[in-house]
Order: C-alpha cells, then structure tokens, then sequence
C-alpha cells in the first residue's frame, strides 16, 4: 500500500514536471537559421549597419550549403538585428557564429557599445568567436559571399586561424578574450586587421587599440614581432631579412628564417626608479632555424657568427620601431599597467595612465642565434 | 493432508486398486502379476517413466528364472528400497520407480528404481556461444548437469542441497556451493526464499528467480544465467551460491554484482590485454546503449551549438525533411526496431533472412527516402542496437534496452539536464540495488580499487587470484 502511494506521488511528480512547466528553451536544430559571419559598420548618420552571412543548409544530404547575404541599419547592434530579423528567413540564430568583422570607422568610435548584446546575453557564442578589424567597411568583405570555392565566413575563418599558427596573430583574439581585456584598465589588446585588394582578402597586420578604440596599425612583420614580444608564438615566425656577410665585397643574401617553432627566453620586467620613472626591459632570445639562404657564401661557423650579429641587430630595431608604435597609439599591449597596479599601486594611483604610457622607458633588446642551417650548410 | 498416511492394505488387489484410484485410471499404469516363492504378487509402474528393457531384463527375468531366493539377491543391479506409506510409492511411481508387492509379505512393498533416460546430447548453448573453452552444456536433466559440475570441481567440499518445490506438481530444486568459500548468510538467505516459495508448480527458472529477488520492481536482473558448467563452475568457485532446477539447463547464480553481466568465460581464456580491450569495449557499450538516443534528442532539441560546424550542417540536411518532433522520430525507429527483433526471434529461421532484407533495405532506406526520419536517427538506433546486442546476458540486454525510453522522453524534456537527472536517479538506484545482501555496483559502491582488477578490465589471472591459495572475497 504504502509502496503504491509512493509510485504514485512519484508519477505525479514526473508527469507535473514534463507537462506543467512552461518554460521550454528547446530550439530544433532544423528550424535554426545560422549566422555564420556577422559584420558590424558606422553609418555616417551614427547608425548601426550590421550585415550577416546565413547559411542555407542543404536540400538533402550530400549536396552542399549555400549562402545569403543580409544587411540592415538600426539604432544598435541588437536593434539592427531585429530589422534583419524581419527580413530574413524564419530564426536568425548566431550559436555558432565563427568570426566578427569590425569596420574601422566603428572601431575607432569604440567596442563596448556594439559588442554589449555579445557578453550580456549567455545564449551568444564568446569563446571561439574571433574578431577582426577590416580596413574598408566589414560590410564590403563579407558582401564577397565567395572566395574561390569557400563560402565567406569559412574563408575568413580558415584564414585566421592558419594566420594565428604563422604568428601573425597570437593568441586568438576571441569576444571572450576582448571582453576581460576592455574590463581591465592596465591592459589593451590588438585585434587581427584585414582589408580588400582587388578581388582578395589580404591580411594587413594587427589593428592596436587603446582602452576600447582604434588607435593605430601595425605592418606584417611587425605583428609577428609584436607576438614574439609578448613571448608567445603560434608555431612558426617566419622572417626575410637582407644581410651582407662580406664586408669588402657588396655581396649581400636574402635570409629566411624560423623562430617560432624552438624555444624562446623571454624576459619582462617592470621596474620603477626613485623619481617614478617607470622602466620596462624588455628582452628576448630567439633560436633560429635557416629555412633559405640565397648568398654565395657557405654558411660556415664564421659565418653564421656574424649572421646572428646582424639579425640581433636587425631584429632590435625592428622591436623598438614595434615598441615605439605602440606607446605611440597608446596601446598597453604587454600590461605594464597592470604590473604597476600590483607592485607600485601608490604610483598607479598618482598618475594619469593615459598619459604616463607614453613615457614609460622600454629597454628592448632582442638576440638571435642561429641553431640549425638546413641540411646544407 | 490425511490421506498420505495411507499404509499398505493386506490384499494386494486393495493395494492395486488404492493405487488406481489414487492416479485417476491413467491409461500407461501398467500391473503384471507374477508368481514368487509360490505366490502371486505385483508389479506396478507407469509405463511412459520406465525403461521397459531395464524392466524386462533386471526384474521380470530374474523373478521367472531365480525362483526363490531373496529380493536382494534378485535384483542385485537395481536400487531396492522397502517402502510401507502407499501415498509415497504413488509418488516415487511419478519419477520413474515400479513398485512390487508380494503376497507373504503384506507389512512392506519394495521400490525399484527403473527410470527410463531420454535425453537431450550436451551441446553448447546457443545463445552463450564461445571461441575457446569447453564447448559442453547444461541439459534438461539434473544429475547430468550435477555430474558435469562435478566433473569440473572434483572437491569435497561441493555441496549439494535438494528441495522440493511446487505443492501439486514438486520438482526438484537443487542448491549448490562450495561449503568452505560461500557466505554462510547468502546460504542460509538462499535456504530461507526457497522455502518461503509457495506455489502449485515451478513451471521454470524465471520463477525461482521472481520470488526470490530482493527487488522485484528493480528493472535489472539480480540473478546471473547461464548455461555453461565452466561459468558456473567458475563462479562456485568464487563462493557464490548456484541454483538448478529439475528439468531446466538454466543454473542461476547469487550473489551477483552488475559487472558479472559483462564477463564471459571468453575473457579467461583469451591473452590478458585482449580480454581487458573486449571488457572495456563492453562497458562502453553499457553506456552506448542507453545514453545515444537521448543524447542524439538532446543536442537536436536543446544544445545543437554543441555540433562542430561541417557536422551541424550534415544533420541539419538530414533533419529538414523531417515533419516531427526529434523524440517522435527516435520513437518511431527505436519501435521499429524491437518489432524487427522480436520478429527475427519468433520466425524460424529459414525464414529469418526475409526479416534481414525488410529491416536493411524495406525499413532502412525507404524509412528516410519516404521522409519518416533522418539518416543520422538511423546510425544512432543501429549504433545503439548493435551496443544493445555486445551485452553477454540477454536478461541485462533487455533491461538497458528498455532503459532508453525513459531517458529519451527525460532529454526531449530538459535536455542534457534530463538526461543527468535521469542517470542520476539510476544510479542511485543501482546504488541502493543488492542482490542477496551484497551490493549490486561493487566493486564500484561500496568503492573497492582491488576488485577493479576484475570488474572494468581483466589483469592477468595471477594479479586477480592470490598466489598463495589466498581465496578471494565478493
């Protein structure tokens, strides 16, 4: 009897909860209409444009998707969206959106504003959503709809991610990433930056920003600088540098070479003198591996001695161009800030950081040695 | 009750007829009347329980030519026993004894035990096949099966416990263990159910095994089956307790833990780290089974970002032309399925290939030709199926199979969510679950790391036994 009773309060139970509980967060996965790429633009009349590639899952199994392209102006990003919404097939969703493109007019204006619908609602993708800068309007790029065979948004993902393992970019910037870094006052971030050459899509650098905007650009060469700077590296840095190993004679050889895939010593160090002058050293040590060499010479013991002497110095000054930029657009990239937050908090008090940036004295060094030649000297 | 007190008449025609009248005139009670020392007396046996040759040969030759001398000396190859209840020859005339009443003596009739023998060959069982190992199994008959344990375990410490069960028509019931290993507690609880069984006939083992289950609402079996003399065996030797049943090639084993549904005598005879990939194999399984579906549902319904991009896309195709729900769908294939296989059982099998060729190419591609459900729904219901079928016991085959539809109907609901409240009420039932008083998860609650060596993966026997004829605890 008793056992009956409990069966019963047991079915009840289970039956109230299946059938009485109105909240139902189900979404079918064949009604979801998914946004692959979304791009975000400033109108000149201060306006949101926002256009998104959708893609149109196949018609049966083996054949391939499709895309379409959509745009929209509203007063925000969210309120864009919902125009586009009324437009577009059935249940506009971003689960699993890839990658964001950012016009440069609108990153000069700031991210927090159009990025705020991305971190407050749990239900959009931050983790593995990356974010890029385009040099003409984001509308433009993702308006190509195809690159080749590829559909936009796999394109452009597929070409940020191999760019991230060449250290162009590194460490993947995603909206997660961006988010703590705009929170965080003693630290800034660099996102990837892209623009349209002809009929192609071309990485250009890094765009830098300060707090939440725009503030300026860095080359290729210098992005990959900028990576190995932070002491990270996405697997390979390849550079091309011209060295001359003979003195008497102008003979001089293109140099390409890894540094990327060995170890590296990175050194950082904050350091703060009696009169609140505030000294960063900033030291790396690269391990190089020749990957082609288009001298006369042989690269002999001799010869590779003077090699590491000339890419050291090559490599230097190139770090200090990079530094010098980068104080230049104000852009905290390697968070001295927050190194003066936690061991000088009385200074970081005092001054102003958007000021004080400029000053601050980077002591930037950087050594190569060359460690492998290729099986051929 | 009064009438088994009935003794022996002092006429041997009261006695006939007592006993006529007792098996209702059956047509096969036979009574030849024969001469000894002079006398006429009786013999009577139910023709269909005896073996007519031994009768000829061992009783009635003898009888004509020996004349007078002793019964004992008459009969010398055959068991004799002096009987006086006539209720209790009646009964011993049912298993195959002929009964003989002399004139001269009329306080005693003598039994005779003269059963005839008509049995199955020892073949291995269908259903339990192996690779390597003894190919012998159990038959119909008790004795043979008790001589096949027997032979395997030639101890003296094997002991055998007959009952009778069934109060119209009692069969035997033996209980067997290994008097200096089992558990003196799950002996004397194994005892006490046996005779707690009120019942007019135990028509098989699935009897034994409803009325002594410590849970008889739980949806996993606590008893372990099997049909092979070295399974069994190997688990007396392990000091559990084994039941048998006159008539019955099922022995059922106690106590049971939910990993011994996942052993087989295979994993004995294979190399050790086979054995040990096949184990785990299995165990993946276990969860394979059940979980798939409900996991399919719940990313369909609930968690479709959970899918790598290029796959999103596959399943997406495959799912726009589905006019219902996801559960519907799993439903619709899932009872497809059972239908198939209970078919597939029931027909003969010559004509089992139809079922073949109707589920495979009828079901199987015209299903999602005609738009009924997805290509993806059917790799998970044959995913799932085939997982279902690498179970050994087919008793906790069934069990998960049916498991799955709560857990379906749990993640159509609340998703991922549905299916962790579902598994976690499961476990805490199998948790909770004993099988005669010993824990039905060990070696995994109460948690023993040693029993692991045997549970999740098979160690080399040596490592799993103790060396120094340690004997090994459940």
């Amino acid at each position: 009897m008793k056992r009956g009773r409990g069966a019963l309060c047991c079915t009840m139970l289970g039956l109230s909860t299946a059938l009485l509980t109105g909240c139902w967060d189900r979404e079918y996965l064949k009604d979801l209409n998914l946004a692959y790429s979304v791009g975000f633009d400033l109108t000149k009349d201060h306006k949101i444009k926002e256009t998104v590639e959708l893609i149109i899952p196949p018609k049966t199994e083996q054949s391939a998707t499709t895309n379409e392209i959509h745009s929209a102006v509203g007063l925000s990003t969210r309120g864009a969206s919902n125009i586009l919404r009324a437009r577009v097939r059935g249940n506009m969703r971003v689960i699993k959106n890839s990658v964001q493109l950012i016009g440069r007019s609108l990153a000069e204006e700031g991210l927090k504003a159009p990025m705020d619908v991305n971190f407050r609602d749990p239900r959009n993708p931050s983790s593995d959503v990356r974010l890029v800068v385009t040099e003409n309007d984001a509308s433009e790029i993702i308006g190509m709809k195809k690159i080749g065979e590829l559909q936009i948004g796999e394109f452009l993902t597929q070409k940020i991610r191999s760019l991230e393992k060449m250290s162009l970019f590194y460490p993947p910037e995603t909206v997660n990433t961006v988010f703590r870094a705009l929170t965080d006052p003693g630290q800034d971030f660099v996102l990837p930056y892209i623009g349209v050459q002809g009929s192609e899509i071309v990485a250009k650098g890094v765009a830098l920003f300060h707090d939440q905007s725009f503030s300026g650009t860095l080359g290729k060469d210098q992005s990959i600088m900028l990576v190995l700077l932070k002491g990270k590296s996405g697997g390979n840095a390849r550079f091309t540098k011209t060295v001359n190993l003979d003195t008497s004679k102008p003979i001089r050889g293109s140099i390409s070479y890894n540094v990327g895939n060995k170890k590296r010593k990175h050194e950082f160090h904050v350091s703060v003198t009696r009169n609140g002058d505030v000294h960063v050293t900033l030291s790396l040590k690269l391990q190089a591996v020749i990957e082609e060499f288009t001298g006369p010479q042989l690269l002999d013991d001799k010869a590779v001695k003077r090699v590491n002497r000339e890419l050291s110095s090559i490599m230097t000054q190139e770090a200090r161009e990079v530094v010098r930029e980068l104080q230049q657009a104000n852009c905290d990239i390697f968070g001295v800030g927050r190194q003066l937050m936690a061991y000088h908090p009385k200074l970081w008090k005092r001054i102003d950081w958007n000021k004080e940036y400029r000053n601050v004295q980077f002591h930037t060094q950087v050594q190569v040695s060359i460690i492998d030649t290729g099986v051929i000297q | 009750m009064t009438s088994s007190e009935q003794t022996i008449y002092p006429s041997l025609d009261g006695n006939i007829s007592y006993i006529r009248d007792k098996l209702c005139h059956t047509d096969d009670l036979k009574v030849r009347h024969l001469t000894y020392r002079g006398q006429s007396s009786a013999l009577i046996y139910l023709e269909s329980t005896v073996d007519p040759t031994l009768i000829e040969r061992n009783v009635i030759r003898p009888l004509r030519q020996g004349g007078d001398e002793d019964l004992s000396q008459l009969f010398l190859t055959l068991r004799l026993e002096t009987e006086h209840k006539l209720d209790q020859g009646t009964q011993s005339l049912l298993s195959g004894n002929c009964l003989f009443f002399t004139k001269d003596d009329m306080k005693q009739f003598y039994v005779l035990t003269t059963p005839a023998k008509y049995e199955r060959s020892i073949t291995e069982p269908e259903n339990e096949g192996i690779i390597r190992g003894a190919h012998n199994g159990f038959i119909e008959d008790l004795t043979v099966n008790l001589y096949q344990i027997r032979q395997q375990i030639s101890s003296t410490d094997l002991k055998v416990h007959y009952h009778n069960i069934g109060s119209t028509a009692p069969r035997k019931v033996a209980v067997m263990y290994m008097n200096n290993l089992a558990d003196p507690a799950v002996i004397k609880k194994v005892e006490g159910r046996l005779k707690g069984i009120t019942i007019d006939s135990v028509i098989s083992t699935g009897f034994i095994q409803e009325f002594m289950e410590d849970q008889p609402f739980s949806i996993f079996p606590q008893f372990l089956n099997t049909e092979r003399p070295d399974h069994t065996g190997a688990y007396l030797l392990d000091g559990h307790v084994v039941i048998m049943l006159e008539g019955d090639p099922t022995a059922l084993i106690v106590p049971v833990s939910f990993f011994c549904f996942y052993q087989t005598p295979d994993d004995y005879s294979n190399r050790w780290m086979i054995a040990s990939f096949v184990r785990f194999i299995r165990l993946l399984s276990f969860i394979t089974a059940f979980q798939l579906p409900a996991f399919y549902i719940a990313i369909v319904a609930f968690h479709s970002n959970i899918l790598p991009i290029q796959l999103f896309f596959t399943v997406q195709g495959s799912l726009t032309r589905v006019p219902y729900p996801p559960l519907v769908e799993a439903m619709l294939l899932e009872l497809i399925f059972e239908l198939l296989r209970e078919a597939g059982l029931r027909l003969p099998s010559r004509v089992g290939q139809t079922i073949g060729i109707v589920g495979g190419l009828v079901i199987g591609d015209a299903i999602v030709k005609a738009g009924f459900v997805s290509y993806t729904m059917i790799i998970v219901v044959a995913l799932t199926a085939i997982s279902s079928f690498l179970i050994p016991s087919n008793e906790m085959s069934s069990a998960i199979r049916i498991l799955r539809f709560p857990l379906m109907i749990c993640a159509s609901i609340f998703g991922f969510i549905g299916i962790a409240f579902g598994l976690t009420i499961l476990f805490i039932h199998l948790c909770k679950l004993e099988s005669f008083g010993k824990p039905y998860l060990s070696p995994l609650a109460p948690l023993k790391i040693k029993g692991f060596k045997d549970a999740f993966l098979r160690f080399p026997i040596w490592t799993i036994r103790g060396r120094h004829g340690e004997k090994k605890h459940n």
